[in-house]
């Protein structure tokens, strides 16, 4: 539905609204605009919106929420608000105060939300932290580096797995010895479940695949279960929907 | 269990869906979020929703979404029409409220009174419960104030309205569904009707 909003905003204001193009330290005033483009450091005080894209290298931090149909962002970000967007590429570090909301979500580092994720398909390599429930059409996550934990996940698809180190996962560990790279959650339901090193209360789903160094308190599903002999799944249950 | 709650698991069981849709839908907003109500039961924290709403909702979904794309069914099922306007005219002749309720309020009105989705809601309820026969006219009166003067501050929200009787007075209130009210002895509770209900059946007398 927002991206009817979006897609409006997108051919109202093409032509109406500034850009916002800046460069070194910045510090900018929220509002509404074209294109925005920040490389360097910076700060913008309040909610801000993009109409055609929004982009960002180096460290920004925004006091209030992004709307965008398309975000793009390498090092650092932190919004104080939420996040809705269309297509949303993040390489780094996020921090996302509210909800996000997004069609599609690409991450490759690390991205922490205060509130629900909500997304028609998500691919992340790294780390997430997502304190609220995370919708997905499908979700893929490659664990790396150290735990990720997400309250809920509800997906169609979910597919959890752990990524062989990188070059530097010796030197990640040894800075950091207590944190190995797993998923933490409560609940996770869905259609198609496969988790690899995840822990979680309940797992749901027509298909589960429990994979290794899973730990999970109660697995209900409808037709098919594998558990790896390595994981350990206190509770099994087949419930006999339709 | 609350018998007007059905836990998600029931749910899925019920209607054969599956978690994946469930969640789809959600995000497509075809399910409102406030239908999802948390509670804790001796699995950890299980979510419910209020039975009868639910139920309708999927069938509705279920048996539309062959012929609408998911969003087109969002803009369908996003309840309140708010563009919806009638004139007095059209309102008497659609036959959408009840005669008595034309007679005691419409048709007093000017005739030039365009009539907006907020308002006709407010004399849809009051139609509503009229036909129960345990509200009269008289009081139905302080009803329509009351959703007047509160409604507009808690339509966010899913709440219900409620009848209350103390020795043969009626009075009116508003209240979120999902909590739960209890009164002394003397006051009973005639009626409950959740706003959520009343603005689907607007709406589907109004399509």
């Amino acid at each position: 539905m927002h991206n009817a909003i979006l897609g409006d905003s997108k051919t109202a204001y093409k032509q109406a609204l500034p850009n916002m193009r800046m460069s070194g330290v910045i510090r900018a005033a929220g509002g509404r605009y074209g294109t925005v483009q920040v490389d360097g450091v910076g700060r913008i005080f309040g909610d801000i919106s993009a109409a055609k894209g929004f982009r960002t290298n180096g460290v920004l931090n925004v006091e209030g929420r992004i709307v965008t149909p398309e975000l793009h962002m390498d090092g650092k970000l932190t919004a104080e608000g939420g996040l809705t967007a269309g297509s949303v590429r993040m390489d780094g570090i996020a921090k996302i105060g509210g909800a996000i909301s997004a069609e599609k979500l690409n991450l490759n580092g690390i991205l922490s939300a205060g509130g629900s994720v909500e997304a028609e398909s998500i691919d992340a390599r790294g780390v997430m932290k997502v304190s609220g429930l995370l919708n997905a059409g499908s979700l893929a996550l490659g664990l790396t580096h150290k735990a990720s934990s997400i309250g809920e996940i509800g997906a169609e698809q979910v597919k959890v797995r752990l990524l062989s180190g990188s070059k530097w996962s010796w030197l990640w560990e040894w800075a950091m010895p207590l944190s190995k790279p797993r998923l933490d959650g409560c609940l996770i339901e869905g259609d198609e479940i496969m988790l690899e090193y995840t822990h979680a209360d309940i797992v749901r789903g027509s298909r589960v695949t429990i994979g290794r160094g899973c730990k999970i308190g109660l697995v209900e599903y409808r037709d098919a279960l594998h558990v790896h002999p390595s994981a350990e799944v206190l509770k099994e249950e087949k419930t006999n929907g339709c | 269990m609350d018998a007007k709650l059905i836990s998600k698991k029931e749910l899925l069981d019920a209607t054969g869906i599956s978690y994946g849709q469930l969640y789809r839908w959600k995000r497509k907003q075809l399910i409102p979020e406030e239908w999802f109500i948390r509670k804790s039961a001796f699995t950890g924290q299980e979510t419910f929703f209020p039975r009868e709403l639910i139920l309708s909702r999927i069938h509705k979904i279920l048996n539309m979404k062959d012929d609408l794309s998911l969003d087109e069914l969002a803009d369908k099922l996003a309840g309140p029409m708010n563009d919806v306007e009638l004139s007095k005219k059209q309102l008497i002749r659609r036959g959408i409220l009840s005669n008595s309720v034309v007679q005691r309020w419409i048709v007093p009105g000017g005739d030039e009174r365009v009539y907006a989705f907020g308002e006709l809601l407010y004399f849809y309820a009051a139609d509503t419960l009229l036909r129960t026969g345990k509200v009269g006219l008289k009081d139905a009166e302080r009803l329509l104030a009351l959703l007047r003067e509160h409604y507009p501050g808690c339509k966010d929200q899913a709440c219900d309205l409620i009848v209350m009787s103390r020795s043969g007075a009626l009075s009116f209130g508003l209240i979120s569904a999902n909590a739960e009210i209890r009164f002394d002895e003397e006051v009973k509770v005639t009626a409950r009707v959740a706003m959520t209900g009343l603005i689907e059946q607007l709406t589907g007398k109004l399509a």
